[in-house]
């Protein structure tokens, strides 16, 4: 199994020897020329006025949050999707009964407003 | 003439115990590197790292599909989670004027270091013998195996695991804080 | 001498062979870069009846290989209060999960040569489509990363948008691909495009295809929904403060994820190398995917050239609130009308 895995070990080293090898290429090649107002954080010319270390919407924690829950599903969805075949109607009833459990979950998430986005 | 019969070693299997060492002593440095650090995104870069490393030791011991779950979900998912929340909070780096957080995890080393030389005076430690061995594995498919486990033997867990998500979809809702809102359309 | 040589290295020479073919297509995938940039700017002067960068070379194909040097004797500036590390990190991580990913796409049938049988793709893994999704997932973190060590409000706020706009999608684009996987009951995917031979899925399910391509845009971040790099608003999102080659290089990583992401829709849904009509072989077989990849891209451009720019608000109702429950139920579908 793991002779397999040998061609994408390879291609591991390529992937980091391009990039890698760009980030380094690009830093050496490249004029230097520096002075304080160039160093600056993009603000249209203007100099910072606020940190842009701000709280954010708590929306995007909730995404995470949820898009854990789901991809925890989905990754039970796999290995039922292969075996599929074997299980037959057993499997169909039982990954049913999962999804609904989730779907409440889905359900009472969306009533809440929390997928909402104003 | 050289006779080269002296280098016949196998290389696949020299390579794999070197990169298994190699990961493994990884693992440990990017797990030192989360509780040493003091900045909060290195320490979450540092877990990432020590979560891919986990997932390359399972590759290693011929658990594909638990990898390729290891990556998805707790260096993909959970991962992304906390990058999240250190955006959210700033970020900013802890000042560790007071040296006691490194004098204890040092000493939680020393005793983890310890326990490792107590439990080498054990001597080789006995694997459990489950239904797949290495070979069946490899015949059946890794995740084929893990489905075959968890709709037989573990069906009751697997279905208690949707209540838990589904806990964890409420738990999330009550902690933001949403208002309660009528079912109704709110008028625009 | 040489024979012992020769004789050592024989049980070797799958490394040998490894490292070729992933050193050819690695350089292939940089290599199409340019040329999709050169493409792209042909076909959207067309589509906004004006005629495209046209100066540099025959029909202009000098163009992309001039702009890739002169990026690349660019300064790159490193604004004062950015992280270094970090900030170098980030557009390495992008290119490298691009490239990593495209790993395990087989491009043509297994073919013979000198005796030997050479499969084309790099590595042949059975849990091939998860190997996928895995290193892709990673390069979500190119662009956080690149948020958060820019200490730039636009970058923060770019690179925060386009992971939550990643990871909803990902849910739609796993659950889709879910559907194939319950017709053919493997993870590779060279067995899903054998099981293809008679007929390709998009004419079996061609809902879940729907969902697998606007959720395979959305992943790639592609128009119209292209929020993070939305200039007028966030100015140019996450690689707001990038100069010069690293600033290219998240550009790289979008239009290698878009090979990738045409690639495995062709696998998944459009019957691979199957050609249908053609007579079946490696060189045909390559043709015909090279030829449904291209498609593929030339219809990535062609949404870009046609729809507006979706609200954020509405992008993130549209993947939880529509696609989402959609794919779910598409799944279920799929498995009960197979299994009654």
């Amino acid at each position: 199994m793991l002779e397999q895995y040998i061609g994408a070990g390879i291609m591991l080293l390529v992937a980091t020897a391009i990039a890698c090898g760009m980030v380094l290429l690009t830093s050496i090649l490249g004029p230097k020329h520096q002075f304080p107002d160039k160093m600056e954080p993009f603000e249209c010319g203007e100099s910072q006025l606020v940190s842009p270390r701000q709280r954010f919407s708590v929306k995007f924690y909730l995404v995470a949050v949820l898009f854990v829950l789901f991809d925890i599903e989905a990754v039970f969805f796999f290995p039922w999707a292969i075996l599929f075949q074997r299980l037959g109607v057993f499997g169909l009833v039982e990954m049913f009964l999962f999804i609904l459990i989730l779907g409440v979950g889905l359900a009472y998430v969306w009533i809440r407003g929390g997928l909402d986005w104003e | 003439m050289f006779d080269f019969s002296w280098v016949d070693f196998n290389l696949f299997e020299v390579t794999y115990d070197v990169v298994v060492f190699v990961v493994g002593i990884t693992a440990v440095l990017a797990a030192l590197g989360v509780i040493l650090c003091s900045s909060p995104i290195y320490c979450a870069l540092y877990l990432i790292g020590h979560m891919m490393c986990l997932a390359l030791l399972f590759l290693l011991y011929h658990a594909e599909f638990i990898a390729a779950v290891q990556i998805i979900v707790y260096a993909g998912a959970v991962m992304i989670l906390f990058l999240f929340i250190i955006a959210l909070l700033g970020g900013k780096k802890e000042k560790q004027e007071f040296s006691f957080h490194k004098f204890m995890a040092l000493g939680f080393v020393g005793i983890l270091s310890a326990e490792l030389m107590l439990s080498a005076r054990v001597g080789k430690t006995q694997p459990v013998e489950g239904m797949f061995t290495p070979a069946k594995i490899t015949e059946v498919g890794s995740a084929k195996a893990v489905g075959i486990e968890l709709f037989s033997r573990h069906l009751v867990p697997f279905e208690l695991a949707s209540i838990l998500l589904l806990v964890a979809a409420v738990g999330v809702i009550c902690l933001a804080k949403f208002p309660l809102k009528p079912l109704r359309r709110r008028a625009r | 001498m040489i024979d012992d040589i020769v004789h050592f290295f024989e049980p070797y020479i799958y490394l040998i062979v490894g490292g070729v073919k992933a050193i050819i297509i690695a350089v292939a995938l940089t290599a199409v870069v340019p040329g999709l940039v050169w493409l792209e700017r042909r076909l959207m002067g067309r589509f906004q009846v004006r005629l495209g960068p046209n100066r540099v070379g025959p029909f202009g194909l000098g163009q992309p290989i001039s702009d890739s040097i002169k990026l690349l004797f660019k300064e790159s500036i490193i604004q004062s209060s950015a992280d270094k590390f970090l900030f170098h990190l980030a557009p390495a991580i992008v290119v490298f999960t691009a490239i990593l990913s495209f790993a395990v796409i087989p491009i043509t049938q297994p073919f013979e040569i000198f005796g030997q049988t050479i499969g084309p793709w790099i590595a042949n893994i059975d849990s091939g489509i998860l190997f996928i999704f895995a290193i892709s997932g990673m390069g979500i973190y190119g662009k956080v990363i690149a948020g958060l060590s820019s200490n730039s409000k636009y970058s923060l706020m770019g690179g925060l948008r386009s992971s939550a706009q990643m990871i909803s999608y990902e849910l739609t684009l796993g659950i889709a691909a879910l559907s194939i996987i319950v017709m053919t009951g493997s993870l590779n995917l060279v067995d899903m495009v054998k099981s293809q031979e008679a007929v390709p899925f998009i004419l079996v399910q061609p809902l879940a295809f729907l969902l697998f391509f606007i959720a395979g845009v959305a992943e790639t971040n592609r128009a119209p929904f292209d929020l993070p790099e939305a200039e007028q608003e966030l100015v140019a999102g996450f690689h707001t403060e990038y100069t010069g080659m690293k600033f290219a290089m998240f550009f790289m990583g979008e239009y290698i994820n878009m090979v990738t992401m045409s690639s495995l829709v062709t696998l998944l849904f459009l019957g691979g190398w199957n050609t249908y009509i053609l007579p079946q072989n490696a060189l045909t077989g390559f043709l015909a995917f090279a030829f449904k990849v291209l498609f593929l891209l030339c219809f990535f451009i062609w949404l870009r050239s046609t729809f507006p720019r979706i609200r954020y608000d509405r992008l993130m109702t549209f993947g939880w609130k529509f696609l989402l429950p959609i794919a779910i139920f598409n799944l279920l579908l799929t498995s009960a009308l197979k299994v009654l």
